[in-house]
């Protein structure tokens, strides 16, 4: 397995204080990415034996229901590796999250292995979608629905002006369906920034996205929104 | 006298203390002995050293300040010297030499205390048996402390008396103890116990001089002052000759004796520590039911005693709060939260304080301490894990009933209360400079110089068999260094200290805690500051991947730390590169275990002059910057002069990946062995902690940081120290850049290893090093 970044932090990644583990690779290209050492084949290869003697180590530190989770890149392209490492940590009573962009056929394979479940959900317009990540919404919104129901879903919306601000309504109107199979997710809303900014001049790459910054008033609005509908709304 | 009232003069003695420039107290000290001598020449020293005392209670220059509410000072016992608060202090200035007549530079001539008088002073202390024999020690190992292959020093001060007995049954009930043990005393005895008698003798003097002058200056006070000296004047009717019967007693009482203990050491008798102030003086508090306010504003007074002069130069008297006893029951009380109270508000530079937690602490110590570690500026407690602590003391040979009364000495040095000489900063080892010798066959590489064994062997052989050389060379050098040691606290016990005996254990032993032939305490042992165990594990590392991945490159490794990498940079690149310890990564992680583990057990084979063991302790107060400036550079890549690692922390800019990888990795030390002690200093983003009041944000940390450091279960003994700043580099330069707009009063608390200073009264050396220990990215929360 690929990896190209490590570290621990507390409640933002799943409960309690977990080891964040970002798997390299990813199948989309999102201009605003704050890991961009994922898009590239980056980072080092590892066994799964050792990826996992590590998490064992870090047992200690799992404190407050913490455990580890794993994003990227996309931590789903490394399915196989992955779903291998998760039994092994089932084994030794290890709470699993996963941060995904829920686009690739190997999220199936690992999903309802995982004690939470973090999705990316980061437009409701098939074309905006495409042409700006690459990634495909129906096979995004096919796998939620998949995965509704069957365990909490924690979903995040990279809120950027000029790419899904003006699609609120759209975004309600997803919540809404979702609400009819399951309530059992909540939605965060995380503000554009460019903490990635520096890394992409790292890596030789242009940083392409600019003026993507929303307001308080925004975020606040669309969350009011959302609430009205009874969806609930999270803050980490 | 109201709260506010008391806190406002409080506040005033403070500032009335910070004003006072010149401390000369001592040198008088030092001429009454002088001129004494003689006149006790025939007395056994100890006898000798008891009337003297007495000499000093009578005739010191004694006043009361017209903010005091309690009589007595410690400024008659401290010189201007002390180096890390010292603007002049540089770091290429340390000697490894201990002059304990350098103290009469400190004092400035003037028109009283001429050149000539202060000269003459010092050609007569030149000649006393202490000073000659301790400069004999320094000049014998010379060779091996002038780069500081290790250092050694007397101790004098760094204990802690338990000062109960006499709030709770007075000096004359202890003067009739003793006395009806003479009668079965042997000579040695009988000396010990005369002496002491003598010395509490001196105690009541000196109170009884307070009394008669808080009542002569009452004459003419108005009607406020009047009540104040009166007050004064009461208790020191009563105290300490007889028991306290309420708070304001037991601290008079409390200061007087603290003050004449300090007196019978002067100059300089640092870090004498009070130990649980909670525990000393609930029972009095108890008494008249005292409220948290009333008691929070006597102990303002209290603090405030502890500072000395315009730098505060009494520096590391330590003061603990909190703790339990050995069935795990918490023994905070009302008067911890009222020292909470008294310490927040006052914000002073002295003295330290240690707060002692548990897995059962309640909630409300780390609320209180919420404000202490998120408010800029304000002091930060030490914490202690007593859980711990516990089973390191007790395999240390610490009976049951004695460990919860573990106090803290001087920064992190775990002491029983009154029963325990241990010579705390007797020794100082430094394993990077042992390294280096063992690379270059014994040539100095600042200086050329040969220190200790001598050998011209193959470069690569010296590699491969690095580890074998290392531990050789450490238990030659080790051994030297005891021998050293015990030399130094031969020459002090020429000064013994009957006083301080009486409360350390001597009224039973009728020794001295000095005495070098009959153990006066019940636990006795010396110390040994271990320098540089992760610089030392990261260099054998860096050494192993060399010769494996590189061989071809090995013959130029000792030729590269030789000439400081000049031409080798690329080689010192790969070998930073290398694992480091504090990034959880197993293998640098063993060898950090492995290193201290060995260290430890060398240096607890030692003996001292009683035959106890020496007591590994790896802690470096500041020492890490000093040491390392005469190390030569290391197979880790660390450069020539540059500092060594902090206590048992990795290496500065060493650990990148986070505070829980540092943890997991400090956490696999074997803190068993470290029954000296040892350092550990976590800087902290105030950013990290969300919770919106102090109290929250008190428990929060709790969560993210004390517990998963302190009460993980993992190994048999967790960690059981650390001290903190929480703050960020661009802050403290902010502070000093404009210290009027974030320190108003000039004063701007941070930690130096385990004592807090005056951030702006340190030398810009030290202002320095803290920022850069700050290292942020070894404690990042988020990533």
């Amino acid at each position: 397995m690929r990896i190209f970044e490590k570290g621990f932090n507390y409640s933002q990644d799943g409960p309690g204080n977990r080891l964040v583990l970002h798997l390299s690779g990813c199948n989309l290209h999102c201009p605003w990415c704050s890991n961009p050492e994922g898009l590239f084949q980056s980072g080092t290869e590892y066994s799964v034996e050792d990826i996992f003697a590590e998490i064992v180590s870090c047992k200690p530190m799992f404190f407050e229901g913490g455990g580890v989770t794993f994003t990227g890149g996309e931590c789903t392209l490394q399915s196989e590796e992955l779903s291998i490492l998760i039994d092994k940590l089932h084994d030794e009573k290890i709470n699993v999250c996963i941060e995904t962009n829920a686009s690739t056929d190997g999220f199936l394979s690992v999903f309802e292995k995982v004690d939470y479940l973090i999705i990316d959900y980061k437009c409701p317009d098939a074309d905006i979608l495409k042409n700006i990540t690459g990634a495909d919404l129906s096979a995004i919104e096919k796998n939620i629905f998949t995965a509704i129901g069957s365990k909490f879903l924690h979903i995040r919306i990279p809120f950027i002006d000029g790419f899904n601000t003006h699609l609120v309504d759209d975004f309600i109107v997803f919540f809404e369906k979702l609400q009819k199979n399951s309530s059992d997710f909540d939605v965060e809303i995380l503000p554009y920034h460019e903490y990635g900014k520096v890394k992409w001049e790292k890596l030789g790459q242009e940083y392409k996205y600019n003026n993507g910054k929303v307001t308080n008033q925004e975020i606040h609005d669309f969350e009011a929104q959302l609430r009205e509908k009874n969806i609930k709304v999270r803050r980490s | 006298m109201s709260a506010q009232h008391l806190t406002d003069l409080a506040k005033k003695l403070f500032e009335e203390e910070r004003a006072i420039k010149r401390l000369d107290g001592w040198f008088r000290i030092k001429e009454y002995r002088r001129d004494t001598d003689q006149e006790f020449a025939h007395l056994p020293v100890i006898e000798k050293a008891g009337e003297q005392l007495k000499i000093i209670c009578e005739k010191l220059p004694i006043s009361i300040s017209k903010y005091a509410v309690f009589a007595g000072t410690q400024r008659d016992a401290f010189a201007s010297t002390y180096a890390l608060i010292n603007p002049e202090f540089k770091v290429e200035t340390f000697c490894g030499y201990c002059d304990p007549t350098a103290v009469y530079d400190d004092l400035k001539p003037d028109e009283e205390f001429t050149k000539e008088r202060i000269e003459n002073m010092r050609s007569y202390d030149r000649t006393i048996p202490y000073v000659r024999e301790l400069t004999a020690v320094y000049d014998k190992y010379e060779e091996y402390t002038s780069e500081v292959a290790f250092f050694v020093e007397q101790v004098t001060g760094h204990v802690i008396p338990d000062m109960r007995p006499v709030l709770e049954f007075g000096i004359d009930k202890l003067i009739s103890d003793i006395k009806s043990k003479i009668d079965t005393d042997n000579e040695k005895q009988k000396s010990t116990h005369r002496a002491m008698i003598n010395s509490l003798e001196a105690a009541k003097i000196l109170a009884n001089r307070y009394r008669e002058l808080a009542l002569s200056d009452a004459e003419n006070a108005d009607e406020d002052e009047k009540e104040r000296l009166l007050n004064i004047a009461n208790a020191l009717g009563k105290v300490p000759a007889k028991p306290a019967e309420n708070l304001f007693e037991a601290i008079q009482s409390f200061i007087i004796m603290w003050q004449v203990m300090c007196l019978e050491q002067a100059p300089n008798p640092y870090a004498f520590s009070v130990g649980n102030a909670d525990r000393i003086f609930e029972p009095y508090r108890k008494m008249t039911d005292m409220s948290r306010e009333d008691t929070a504003a006597l102990l303002k007074h209290f603090l405030v005693f502890f500072n000395v002069g315009d730098r505060s130069w009494a520096i590391s008297q330590n003061l603990i709060i909190g703790g339990r006893d050995k069935n795990g029951n918490d023994l905070s009380n009302l008067t911890s939260f009222a020292l909470f109270d008294a310490y927040y508000d006052m914000n002073l530079p002295q003295p330290i304080l240690s707060v002692k937690l548990h897995e059962n602490t309640p909630d409300e110590i780390y609320c209180e301490m919420g404000r202490f570690f998120f408010t800029p500026g304000v002091l930060t407690p030490s914490l202690f894990n007593d859980d711990a602590m516990f089973k390191v003391l007790k395999k240390a040979g610490i009976e049951e009933d004695d460990l919860e009364n573990y106090m803290i000495a001087g920064c992190q040095e775990p002491l029983i209360w009154g029963k325990d000489s241990g010579n705390t900063t007797n020794s100082w080892l430094n394993l990077g400079k042992i390294l280096e010798l063992t690379l270059t066959g014994g040539k100095s590489a600042i200086s050329g110089k040969k220190i200790g064994k001598q050998n011209n062997d193959d470069a690569v052989d010296v590699l491969k068999n690095i580890r074998w050389r290392f531990y050789h060379n450490l238990k030659y050098l080790t051994g030297k260094m005891a021998d050293a040691a015990n030399g130094c606290s031969k020459a002090l016990a020429n000064l013994p200290v009957p006083f301080l005996s009486a409360f350390m254990g001597g009224i039973e032993s009728g020794y001295d805690c000095r005495d070098t032939e009959n153990q006066g305490t019940k636990y006795n042992g010396s110390g040994c500051l271990i320098h540089g165990n992760t610089v030392v594990a990261d260099s054998f590392i860096a050494i192993d991947c060399l010769l494996k991945e590189r061989p071809e490159d090995a013959a130029n490794l000792i030729s590269a730390v030789k000439c400081n990498f000049e031409g080798y940079e690329e080689l010192r690149e790969y070998l930073l590169s290398r694992p480091k310890f504090g990034n959880n990564i197993d293998i640098v992680d063993k060898e950090a275990v492995e290193v201290t583990s060995k260290t430890a057990d060398i240096v607890r084979s030692q003996l001292n002059y009683l035959g106890n063991h020496f007591r590994p302790d790896f802690s470096t107060p500041s020492t890490h910057l000093l040491y390392g400036y005469w190390v030569g550079a290391l197979p880790n890549g660390r450069k020539s002069r540059e500092m060594l690692n902090y206590g048992i922390d990795p290496l500065y800019g060493d650990a990148n990946l986070g505070l829980g990888f540092r943890t997991l990795s400090t956490m696999k030390l074997p803190f068993k062995k470290m029954c000296g002690g040892c350092a550990s200093h976590i800087g902290l983003d105030p950013k990290y902690f969300k919770g919106e009041t102090y109290e929250d944000k008190g428990l929060e940390f709790r969560t993210k940081v004390v517990n998963p450091l302190f009460f993980n279960d993992v190994y048999e003994v967790s960690p059981f120290y650390v001290y903190l700043n929480v703050t960020t580099p661009e802050t403290l330069r902010k502070v000093l850049e404009n210290p009027k707009k974030y320190a108003p009063n000039g004063v701007y608390i941070m930690r130096i290893h385990g004592t807090f200073v005056n951030f702006l009264d340190l030398s810009p050396a030290i202002q320095q090093d803290i920022i850069t220990r700050l290292d942020l990215n070894s404690t990042s929360v988020a990533c």
